[in-house]
């Protein structure tokens, strides 16, 4: 693929044979470093509540194909879709249908690694996807600088392993947009665009703010000169087209589609604050200051991605079709979106991760022009470029929610700064073997913050020790309990006090840590 | 132009990595914590304090001489009973109670240790130890202190204390989530033999700490109340330490 001339008015050539071997062996590759990685990654709390989603949705869809009349009653529908409607179906469909597939029916993997395969998968496509969209706006080997860029991504990375939706929204979320780009000189593609941009909707609930992102790009477009857009086709598709895939794919909105949406979409304008640390402080109520996610970008991507970000713009800026303008504005919207006063606090930086493909694509420009022509020294400047993410990711895998990068002085300095530590309860995975060793028979364990349906699965999957049980929530369970976990948080404390007033003991039996920073205690009752 | 780029890149990604390695090679070995430890323990006196920095491995330094570090040790409320701390620490942190003389300062790896002294205040008489039923770990501005539960209108009452030159008097809500519900202040009125001595506010701004000047009541023996009152009582759930210093 050759790169664009600036001020031709395309917006790229179609990609070639080549290239889309180049990004199905990205997407492949890719793929199979996470199915590796996901092994050791305990299963985060959210997973726990889509595993029984997903199962509840798929056994809808088996229910679909034996007794249709019976699955399209309403009573059938409500049954299956009631719980966790705070969410789309699509990805619950997929986790339960790779789990039936692989898992059950196969037998080629556990469960969990069969749930999380899907968003794997589509986590992955998005490292194709940026391939694509780089080498058709820039230059093949832009597009491969930022493909490596971004698989090299620490918090990416974690994501991408899990049954969950951020990854996917970001893959989803750039689909749409590349689509939208493609469709400015290719007509035909603003279907694919409305087309895609419902299945982002089916994805995650942040593909809201994908219309008025493109349509701020469409206005600049046409107000900054030509070359132009040649209508605004793409807008009616994704009006007709969004709805229509959000509402056919997911039963639950078949019923009451306006009350349930409107509870869809209000559950998330007001959803519950949760607790994030932030510069020693810990945030409960609105509202989180507007630096949080400027700042938590800041300190979770690799120092060099950051660097080359910047030249990357200005590089683009002379591409056509006004394309710096578009990527910063995808880059930028879903990071104002939380820094807003009023948007609910979630923490951590998983909630933006849709503007990571751009600040990749940035980065990836300016790293393939900076070596460009300069041979071995160029191949070793970009190894060295996409090596620190890659290095760190590594380093801090399984604990990616605990990563931070050397801006921030790693997970140490991070925590002298009061950062958050960790959220999800999924380290709980790695202090397993230890207490499959050590605990005794029938111990009464308090698993703090670990989801239960997570140590169902780690017992069902032989994980852990299947006499080993759980004491329940809170004081009381704290009380009763044999065995005491508390997963740091700064909120947390508290648990930790309960258990020393409960043992009579501060002194714990076992502290998992990443560079000497704990994640997790344990404390046995003496 | 481009060679000079290419250099910069490298070079940027070249000290990132050795910043991980850096970051990466501080962190303290279990030897060398072990070996903190056994010198700690071999050296340490009964009413010696052990406090660890920076405040976030304080699990691995229990892990390491939790034999020492009872509940009590570990969720202390006022130090200044302590002429010797024991202060176990990386990263070049310093606790904030380690104040004093540094006597002594050793490394063991990347974990170091000093013994601190100074004057230690003589306890005539403790309050919280004299309500065991009232007293239990709780969590202030995210750390553990030991200290009397009071939900406000509450009194606790300590007939035939000994007085000395102070009382020493700290507190604050606990836990976050009441933080969190609700910003009104806790009012603690010290009364001896009936008398109001001091009147006290405490907030959601941290433990805070006072001494009351009692100089005047010095050698005498007297009933000492704490009369806990808030005006909006919801959520306000404080928590003091108190005692009398000669």
């Amino acid at each position: 693929m050759k790169p664009t001339r600036p001020g031709t008015g395309k917006a790229g050539p179609a990609a070639t044979a080549r290239d889309r071997w180049i990004a199905l062996a990205l997407v492949m590759g890719w793929t199979a470093l996470l199915l590796v990685a996901q092994r050791d990654t305990g299963i985060a709390r959210d997973e726990g509540y889509y595993f029984r989603a997903s199962r509840s949705a798929w056994d809808w869809a088996e229910q679909l194909g034996d007794d249709p009349k019976k699955a399209l009653s309403r009573a059938s529908i409500d049954r299956h879709f009631s719980y966790n409607s705070e969410h789309p179906a699509l990805m619950k469909l997929l986790f339960g249908a790779s789990e039936a597939l692989f898992h059950e029916r196969l037998g080629w993997c556990g469960a969990t690694t069969a749930l999380r395969f899907p968003g794997m998968l589509i986590s992955a496509l998005a490292v194709g996807l940026i391939y694509l969209f780089g080498a058709g706006a820039h230059s093949r080997g832009a597009g491969l600088c930022a493909a490596l860029l971004y698989a090299a991504l620490p918090r990416v990375f974690f994501h991408a392993q899990l049954a969950t939706f951020d990854g996917a929204v970001a893959t989803t979320w750039l689909a749409v947009v590349w689509a939208y780009w493609r469709s400015l000189e290719r007509p035909w593609m603003a279907w694919v665009c409305g087309l895609l941009f419902g299945v982002a909707l089916a994805t995650k609930l942040n593909a809201f703010f994908l219309p008025p992102v493109l349509f701020a790009h469409w206005i600049a477009n046409r107000a900054m000169g030509p070359p132009r857009s040649r209508g605004i086709t793409v807008f009616v598709a994704m009006v007709v087209l969004g709805p229509l895939v959000l509402i056919g794919h997911w039963p639950w909105l078949w019923a009451d589609t306006f009350a349930r949406l409107s509870r869809y979409v209000a559950f998330h304008l007001h959803h519950a604050y949760y607790n994030t640390a932030y510069f020693g402080v810990n945030y409960n109520r609105p509202p989180l200051p507007w630096s949080y996610p400027f700042v938590l970008t800041a300190l979770t991507t690799p120092l060099v991605t950051l660097a080359l970000a910047l030249p990357g713009l200005l590089l683009t800026l002379r591409r056509p079709n006004q394309l710096a303008w578009l990527w910063s504005v995808n880059l930028l919207v879903p990071l104002l979106v939380i820094a807003h006063p009023d948007t609910p606090i979630f923490g951590g930086t998983k909630h933006w991760l849709n503007a990571m493909p751009f600040l990749a694509l940035f980065a990836g420009v300016a790293l393939q022009r900076f070596t460009e022509g300069t041979g071995r020294w160029g191949v070793l400047a970009g190894a060295l470029a996409i090596a620190p993410g890659a290095v760190d990711a590594v380093h801090s895998h399984p604990f990616g929610l605990s990563q931070y990068s050397a801006i921030a002085g790693g997970a140490p300095g991070a925590a002298d700064l009061g950062m958050l530590r960790q959220f999800w309860g999924y380290p709980t995975r790695q202090i397993l073997p230890w207490m499959n060793e050590r605990l005794p028979r029938g111990t009464l364990v308090y698993w703090h913050d670990t989801n239960h349906d997570a140590t169902e699965a780690y017992q069902r999957e032989g994980l852990l020790r299947r006499d080993v049980r759980d004491a329940g929530m809170e004081e009381p369970a704290v009380r009763r309990s044999d065995a005491a976990l508390v997963i740091h948080e700064l909120h947390f404390a508290k648990y930790e006090h309960m258990i020393w007033n409960a043992y009579g003991t501060a002194t714990p039996a076992r502290v998992l840590n990443l560079d000497g920073v704990p994640l997790v205690t344990v404390y046995r009752r003496p | 132009m481009r060679r000079l780029l290419a250099l910069l890149v490298a070079l940027l990604g070249a000290g990132e990595i050795g910043s991980q390695w850096v970051t990466a090679s501080r962190v303290p070995s279990d030897d060398e914590w072990r070996a903190a430890a056994a010198y700690v323990r071999a050296n340490h006196l009964p009413d010696d304090g052990i406090v660890f920095a920076p405040s976030w491995v304080d699990p691995i330094g229990r892990l390491h001489v939790g034999d020492l570090v009872s509940v009590e040790e570990a969720a202390r409320p006022d130090r200044s009973r302590q002429g010797r701390i024991w202060e176990v620490s990386n990263r070049g942190a310093e606790h904030p109670e380690a104040r004093g003389r540094v006597a002594e300062s050793r490394v063991f790896g990347r974990v170091r240790v000093r013994r601190i002294e100074r004057r230690a205040a003589q306890v005539l008489y403790d309050f919280s130890a004299s309500a065991p039923e009232r007293r239990r770990v709780a969590e202030v501005d995210f750390r553990p202190y030991s200290c009397l539960h009071a939900a406000p209108p509450d009194t606790l009452d300590f007939p035939d204390v000994p007085l000395g030159r102070s009382i020493a008097l700290g507190g604050g809500i606990h836990d976050f989530q009441s933080r969190y519900r609700s910003d009104a202040p806790v009012t603690v009125d010290v009364l001896v033999d009936g008398k109001r001595l001091a009147r006290e506010r405490f907030d959601n701004r941290g433990w805070r700490r006072v001494t009351i000047d009692t100089a005047s009541l010095a050698g005498r023996r007297a009933g000492v109340r704490f009369a806990i009152s808030a005006e909006a009582p919801m959520a306000r759930t404080f928590c003091f330490h108190a005692e009398v210093h000669r």
